[in-house]
């Protein structure tokens, strides 16, 4: 549905995006991650037809982003980070501007006004003027302007940027409802938790560079192979560190406090097993097992390395 | 389809653009736009007010009662001039720029409307916004209505080149709006812009209206002679010039809107080459198929020649102004593609070298036909000294013959090393290279218009005391004023018209081959004169509703005020 080949934006003494290539699936949820001035809004507006690339080439539901920029932006719903609202516009007219300027009939519009409104949980807001909404509302009204056109692909710049706790999640809900709906979603956002919840796939991006691209659990695997488990004992914890150093899928293990044993094995997830069988046949026992916690936000700090493009 | 189907769905595919009733809804809710409504309500009022006491002073003068009311008149057409050129260019400016400052521009470009339905769009509602101030006002002139003294040609007039005014103040605008990066750097632009514009408009109007008013001239004569059909191809011939002005900002405004990558030049391109050549070749054309021959209409060969130059040189002049606002839109195509390739290749680009001078937003073509179009211009500032009598007059006093050639030369030069210098200081205090190029636009501006201005106020009429000349509507209207005066049905006592014609008649049968169609002019203004302007019953009706209409904004307005709560309840 998105694909990227060889993208990159050069501006005077400064490489902003540099020799990007990926590819987003219909019906993919593809989180876009990495630092502050990493490239991900330059990356975004190329794909919104807001921004030339120098070279490369993009291609959204199968149209150039250069060639057919009308096409593009026909199937694409935008969401930019920072935007505007018209002050002194109610919301169903902001909404309603939208579908006309998106070519929705006369009598459909109202339909479809009502529709998105409804999706966003803004139909008690209708008459209100889009200026006097709180941030969190705000967002949820360029959400569903994105909408109005029904748009195959959602891009979506930082949706959850600088809202409470309450409104990502309920920012975070409606994605996942959108994306039910069968939408390709492309989602930036610093909020890596959020991403991990919602997106099948990420790409993480620094300088300018993808670092790595993929499903979480893949990226994981690619970037760190072996596993870590904190065995926790009742007693005979030095006896387990002895049992175990022997055993040949066994990296490493050191003292996690008092009776826990912090043990890093390479191998699947099903390979645990025979080691929690050696210990439990040695008689030793064992009452906890914590699979340490290693998601999007150790995958991102491993992945990337801090610097700025 | 039919030609009209065609035409009302056009229209119809026009006037149902979105950013219409979006805009005009925000517009109209803001509580600014009731402010500046009353504040400019106030303002055209206290003008009347003023004059109508001045007025009243001058009345122990005697005044008519239609003196009067033309005073009233006079007055409102300044007032609502002036309203024009404060109040359009401030929506009309700040139309697509404060989309961009507001961050919505992003979200506006990527829905599904072309770039001209965003331009269109923008301007038909800082055209409509802006309107309703001068609509506003309309009941306050029917005051002078009262008094009479105000034909309703004078009146068509006035409002027909407030029209015009305001379409171009408009069109001017959103280009300025399009390529501008912030609000206070679009109005600083347009408002700078539009003062120089209005200079000029106004030195234009006023000595054409002077050469119009001045048997005596030269000028007049061929003007006065031409027959309607000569006068409406000259009519033509304007609006093409003008027209394929507001077409080139149209063009340029739409350009900016376009998506990332897309063409930005093509249609510039063409537009440009059809607008040179047709009005090149036009003018050429002209003068070669009229020169030879007898002249028309009594015109002396020579003026064909002059205004022949003239042409040339204006044509010259529009051309190096649209390069320089190519350069401005256009910063990254500098060039033909086949001259860049040329280089490129190492091959001598010779033979390509007109199209230099013939594109749009070429840096080297522009400064070419800026220079030529200068020296043709110093050539008709000479034909102007020498024609016209002009030497006594600004920098060309004290020149005589050809020495008129240097001291216009030195004058022109003088001012564009004044303006470029200007403009480097300007880049370096600001940074902007587009406050530079617009310095340098307004300086081809000044360069043409200054002098020309200079000679009417100093040698036409009589010095700035003439000054009403800065207000073109109302030197439109006066125009119309002017051919009530020999119109005997506004005057009581006069000639009747079959007995003016007679008159005329006879003169031309009297004096034979020594009759000139400007003493025509002469003779109906004398025989018109004989009689007492008639106090216009019509007109005075018209003010009576006017009144009415006013109290009925006022009491609508009351209402709205007094009905919004129980409304928001």
């Amino acid at each position: 549905m998105i694909e990227v080949e060889g993208l990159s934006k050069r501006y005077e003494g400064l490489t902003a995006v540099r020799d990007l290539s990926f590819r987003v699936e219909a019906g993919d949820c593809f989180g876009f991650i990495g630092p502050n001035g990493a490239g991900k809004t330059t990356t975004i507006r190329i794909l919104a037809t807001l921004l030339e690339p120098t070279s490369g080439q993009v291609r959204v539901d199968g149209h150039d982003v250069l060639e057919r920029p009308e096409e593009v932006r026909r199937v694409m719903g935008f969401m930019p980070d920072y935007y505007g609202v018209y002050p002194g516009v109610r919301v169903w007219e902001y909404l309603d501007f939208f579908a006309a300027s998106f070519r929705v009939g006369r009598s459909r519009r109202r339909a479809v006004v009502d529709d998105v409104m409804a999706l966003t949980d803004l139909a008690g807001l209708a008459d209100r003027d889009v200026a006097t909404l709180s941030k969190g509302m705000k967002q949820r009204l360029c959400l569903a302007k994105t909408l109005v056109n029904d748009p195959r692909v959602l891009i979506l710049d930082e949706p959850a940027a600088g809202l409470d706790p309450r409104a990502r999640i309920e920012i975070r809900t409606l994605i996942k409802e959108l994306r039910a709906m069968g939408k390709t979603i492309l989602i930036s956002s610093h909020i890596l938790t959020e991403l991990s919840d919602i997106c099948n796939r990420v790409g993480i991006i620094e300088r300018g560079e993808l670092r790595a691209t993929g499903g979480v659990e893949e990226i994981r695997d690619r970037v760190r192979p072996r596993r870590t488990v904190v065995f926790r004992f009742v007693r005979g914890a030095p006896q387990a560190e002895a049992l175990l150093r022997t055993h040949p899928q066994v990296d490493g293990v050191s003292s996690a406090g008092e009776e826990c044993l912090r043990l890093t094995f390479d191998g699947a997830p099903e390979d645990l097993h025979r080691l929690i069988k050696v210990v439990v046949d040695a008689g030793l026992p064992l009452v906890g097992l914590e699979p340490e916690k290693y998601d999007l936000e150790d995958i991102f700090m491993d992945v990337t390395r801090g610097d700025l493009a | 389809m039919t030609p009209p189907a065609v035409l009302a769905s056009c229209l119809w595919r026009l006037l149902d653009n979105p950013i219409l009733a979006k805009d005009l809804r925000a517009g109209f809710r803001r509580r600014r736009f009731y402010v500046a409504h009353t504040a400019c309500v106030s303002v055209v009022g206290l003008a009347i007010a003023l004059a109508a006491f001045i007025v009243a002073e001058g009345a122990r003068e005697s005044l008519t009662p239609d003196q009067v009311g033309g005073v009233l008149f006079w007055t409102f057409a300044i007032a609502q001039y002036f309203v024009v050129l404060l109040v359009f260019p401030a929506f009309a400016c700040t139309s697509i720029s404060e989309e961009r400052v507001g961050q919505s521009y992003d979200l506006l470009i990527t829905t599904d409307l072309r770039p001209w339905e965003i331009v269109v769009g923008k301007f038909l509602v800082a055209l409509l916004h802006s309107s309703t101030f001068l609509l506003a006002t309309v009941p306050l002139v029917c005051i002078a209505f009262l008094y009479g003294g105000v034909s309703p040609w004078a009146i068509a007039g006035a409002y027909a080149a407030l029209g015009f005014v305001s379409v171009a103040v408009t069109v001017y605008g959103i280009y300025i709006s399009a390529i501008a990066r912030s609000t206070a750097l679009a109005v600083i632009l347009a408002y700078a812009s539009v003062l120089v514009l209005a200079v000029a408009s106004a030195a234009l109007v006023a000595f054409c209206v002077e050469e119009w008013r001045d048997v005596r001239r030269e000028l007049v004569e061929p003007i006065l002679a031409m027959d309607l059909a000569w006068k409406l191809r000259g009519l033509g011939v304007a609006g093409w010039l003008v027209g394929s002005l507001f077409a080139y900002f149209f063009l340029l405004a739409l350009n900016r809107l376009k998506p990332a990558g897309a063409n930005t030049s093509t249609n510039v391109r063409v537009f440009f080459l059809v607008f040179s050549a047709v009005t090149i070749l036009g003018g050429l054309g002209a003068l070669v198929w009229y020169w030879p021959s007898t002249p028309p209409h009594g015109m002396a060969a020579d003026w064909i020649a002059r205004v022949g130059i003239t042409v040339s040189a204006a044509t010259l002049l529009v051309t190096s102004l649209l390069c320089l606002s190519g350069v401005m839109a256009f910063s990254t195509e500098f060039e033909p593609t086949s001259l860049r390739v040329l280089r490129a290749r190492g091959r001598w680009a010779g033979p390509l070298l007109p199209l230099r001078v013939l594109y749009p937003g070429g840096a080297s073509g522009s400064v070419l036909s800026l220079g030529w179009s200068l020296v043709l211009l110093s050539t008709v500032a000479w034909g102007l000294v020498q024609g016209l009598g002009l030497r006594e007059v600004g920098v060309f006093m004290g020149a005589r013959g050809w020495t008129a050639i240097p001291l216009s030369v030195a004058a022109v030069w003088t001012l564009l090393l004044l303006f470029s210098q200007t403009a480097v200081f300007m880049v370096r205090l600001t940074g902007s290279r587009v406050v530079a190029r617009l310095l340098v636009v307004a300086l081809v501006l000044l360069l043409f218009f200054v002098p020309l201005f200079g000679f009417v106020l100093g040698e036409r009429s009589g010095g700035i005391a003439q000054g009403y000349f800065l207000c073109p509507p109302l030197v439109v209207a006066d125009i119309w004023a002017l051919q009530d005066v020999f119109d005997p049905r506004w005057h009581v006592g006069a000639p009747s018209l079959s007995a003016m014609e007679e008159a005329v008649s006879a003169e031309k049968l009297r004096l034979g081959d020594a009759w000139v169609p400007a003493l025509e002019y002469r003779l109906r203004v004398e025989m018109a004169a004989t009689g007492a302007p008639l106090a216009q019953a019509g007109p005075a009706a018209w003010g009576v509703l006017g009144l009415v209409l006013a109290a009925a904004r006022l009491a609508l307005e009351a209402a709205r005020r007094l009905a919004a709560p129980v409304l928001a309840s």
